[in-house]
């Protein structure tokens, strides 16, 4: 007759504790819904048009002394743009009267669909206030614009849901990676302060 | 014991049905009122516009509280105008018709038992599946009042219900329209490529049909969505008012799941018409007269506005002009003009600029630039657009007078098959050419594969534009019939097409297209080539 219960042996067991440890590890990460990183960007010497057709240079645009947020969508994208822009709507409606300080931009990722047109029609579903800009420009610059930020996919259908956010009181970017909430906005916007 | 378990089980169904019973009878009181096909209407108000009955935005809230109303995010964002669903980037999103949601699934992921009125008004309000287990945190939770509740579960069940009897077991039936008035050269350069392409196709069968019987679950879908494609040439005659009439009859004799390229002479709009009363797609048509009513139609896909973006490119250089121009117009009655012309006068008017129309009738023959010159003295015009084919311009250029060199003119390659080459020497000093095809240094690269595939099956290469495009939409084709399996809905077809962006690249005959949700018209820019410096620009105009 063997032993009808044996001992595990203790290196197994460390095993499995290790496992656990790294397991609920994982599930707290799961919990974050993004991946934040600060990051140095070089922006582009480029001109985009705005939706109301105007020239738009971008470096100028962007250090403009006040802070920015920057998103890559397009007009008739169908899942991920709707949210990247209902953040924005709530962001702008949560900072009430500071709105107007903060610059929002969306650029456009489908250049030769989103003319001017598209544009305002798009920020006009989205009540966007003042401070809030969707821009495009050719397929080269865009092109430009995305590398530029580490954002560049070939397909748009591949894209995905980023936002970035810079303080005027620094050149670091943070790079948000993942779908934001409204608490997730606020709380990323009043750390660049 | 196993039987009593089993009574005991129907018991508290049962129970639980009666405990549940009033609650759902309350709801139903006010949609009692509406007739079933009024309770529809009031659903696909809110899934595809995302408005109450009243007029007001539907409200709902999305990751775990930011707000969201009427058209930001209505249920036909995500879950598509064919309720079929998708992906993007990587959101998946799950099919919302009726045959989906009251089935069970019971073999992949995502398992859950079939829903039911109560299980699926839970879903849409509170953000769970029958099983309790919560969605995406993408999926909204709406705030829809009873009534609109109700509308919303009657359209659901009605979704992309039926499929569409263009497809039966034995193949998918695909419709090519042909006018009988058309030259036989073209339509045998045209019909040569699709027939070669539907022979390959279903020569690659691999005994699905035996197959399909025998497989195992991850097959299945594959395996039973298999049909060859049988091709149906639909040949219309007469003038374009009689068309659909006789496009009735062939749909009643053969209903088609789609329609693939196709050639008239004389608008599209006909067909167009057809094919959206009968929600039948229509892919990538031979055509520079398309309709264009984006926001409104939905079964179409056409390579480019043709004429009209022609007009709108036109339009666009022009208002980069310090001073507002004077135009002077020349086109056919009933040429394929007329629409570029059309466009560009109703477009004109909102702009400040000029547009004096100077018409030839159709058996009126054109002697020389007199009659254009007499209009140019008579309005002051300083810009003239000249929608007119290759014969009609050859005829301008027989005459010995010529035009005033400070003079823009502008002509256009959509009415020229494409060829540059095929304007005359007349205006070669100051011709501006709209040109929304491949410049010449860059066409032989993009054509390749056009030129491959045609010399491969040795069909002769007869017309570029015709077969290059022809080509390009049965590829488009085949992509977006990999999409839709089994799935045989004709929304599903074009939701798909909507996503196939990797399939831009392979165009031959444009620079540059891109497909996406909603868009209709995959060239959105154009060329203006200067004759006289032989320079060219990329216009992409506001449309």
């Amino acid at each position: 007759m063997g032993r009808k219960f044996s001992f595990p042996p203790v290196g197994l067991l460390f095993l499995l504790m290790f496992m656990l440890v790294l397991s609920s590890e994982a599930l707290a990460a799961g919990k974050q819904r993004y991946k934040k990183t600060m990051v140095d960007y070089k922006i582009p010497d480029v001109t985009l048009i705005n939706q109301n057709n105007e020239k738009i240079q971008l470096v100028e645009y962007l250090n403009a002394g006040q802070p920015v947020m920057v998103e890559f969508i397009f007009a008739t994208c169908t899942t991920i743009c709707p949210i990247l822009s209902i953040a924005f709507t709530n962001l702008q409606k949560d900072l009430g009267t500071e709105a107007g300080q903060v610059r929002m931009v969306s650029i456009s990722i489908d250049p030769e669909y989103d003319r001017p047109k598209v544009m305002r029609k798009y920020l006009q579903r989205y009540n966007a206030k003042p401070g809030w800009d969707f821009l495009t420009g050719t397929v080269k610059d865009i092109g430009l614009v995305m590398k530029a930020f580490d954002a560049y996919i070939p397909n748009k259908m591949d894209h995905q849901p980023l936002t970035f956010m810079r303080s005027p009181k620094t050149d670091k970017w943070v790079r948000l990676y993942g779908l934001m909430g409204g608490k997730d906005m606020m709380r990323e916007y009043k750390a660049l302060k | 014991m196993k039987y009593q378990i089993r009574i005991f089980l129907c018991c508290l169904f049962l129970l639980c049905g009666c405990v549940q019973s009033p609650a759902v009878t309350d709801h139903n009181v006010q949609s009692s009122v509406y007739s079933e096909a009024q309770l529809v209407e009031i659903g696909r108000r809110v899934y595809q516009e995302g408005v109450l009955v009243n007029g007001e935005p539907i409200r709902a809230t999305v990751m775990g509280g930011l707000e969201v109303s009427g058209q930001q995010f209505t249920c036909i964002h995500c879950h598509r105008r064919s309720g079929l669903g998708g992906q993007e980037g990587t959101k998946y999103v799950p099919a919302t018709n009726g045959a989906y949601l009251f089935a069970p699934r019971e073999k992949v992921h995502m398992v859950r038992p079939s829903y039911d009125n109560q299980t699926l008004i839970e879903a849409i309000a509170a953000g769970v599946n029958p099983l309790g287990t919560p969605f995406d945190e993408i999926m909204p939770l709406y705030d829809l009042p009873d009534l609109e509740m109700d509308g919303l579960v009657a359209y659901l069940k009605e979704l992309s219900s039926t499929l569409s009897p263009g497809v039966d077991d034995q193949a998918i039936h695909i419709g090519v329209v042909v006018d009988a008035s058309i030259d036989k050269a073209e339509r045998d350069a045209m019909l040569a490529v699709i027939e070669r392409y539907f022979t390959d196709k279903n020569s690659k069968s691999r005994n699905e049909h035996k197959r399909r019987k025998f497989a195992p679950f991850y097959l299945v879908d594959r395996l039973q969505a298999y049909r060859p494609w049988q091709l149906h040439v639909w040949e219309v005659s007469g003038p374009p008012e009689n068309w659909p009439e006789q496009l009735e009859e062939y749909y009643r004799q053969q209903p088609v799941f789609t329609m693939l390229s196709g050639l008239v002479k004389g608008p599209w709009e006909p067909i167009h018409n057809f094919c959206e009363k009968h929600r039948i797609p229509s892919v990538l048509p031979n055509t520079v007269r398309p309709v264009v009513r984006e926001d409104v139609d939905f079964y179409t896909m056409y390579f480019s506005k043709g004429v009209v973006l022609d007009a709108q490119v036109a339009l666009t250089d022009l208002e980069a002009e310090p001073t507002p121009s004077k135009i002077i117009q020349v086109y056919r009655q009933r040429g394929d003009g007329e629409d570029g012309a059309a466009a560009l006068r109703s477009m004109a008017d909102s702009a400040g600029i000029k547009v004096y129309d100077l018409v030839f009738a159709e058996d009126v023959e054109i002697n020389g630039m007199e009659a254009v010159i007499a209009k140019v003295r008579e309005t002051g015009a300083d810009t003239m657009i000249f929608w007119l084919g290759a014969e009609d311009l050859a005829s301008l250029a027989t005459g010995s007078v010529r035009l005033p060199k400070n003079f823009r003119i502008y002509l256009t390659t959509s009415l020229l098959d494409g060829e540059l080459n095929r304007i005359p020497s007349l205006f070669k000093a100051n011709g501006l050419v709209l040109h929304q095809y491949n410049l010449p240094q860059n066409h032989a690269a993009r054509f390749s594969r056009t030129a491959v595939w045609l010399k491969s099956r040795q069909i002769p290469l007869t017309s570029q534009m015709l077969q290059g495009q022809t080509f390009y939409a049965c590829l488009v084709l085949m992509e977006g019939l990999m999409h839709v399996r089994r799935n045989f809905y004709p929304d599903y077809l074009l939701d798909g097409l909507d996503h196939v962006q990797r399939m831009a690249r392979l165009v031959a005959n444009y620079p540059r297209v891109s497909f996406g949700p909603e868009q209709r018209y995959l060239a959105k820019g154009s060329y203006v080539v200067d004759l006289k410096t032989s320079t060219s620009r990329w216009i992409v105009p506001d449309h």
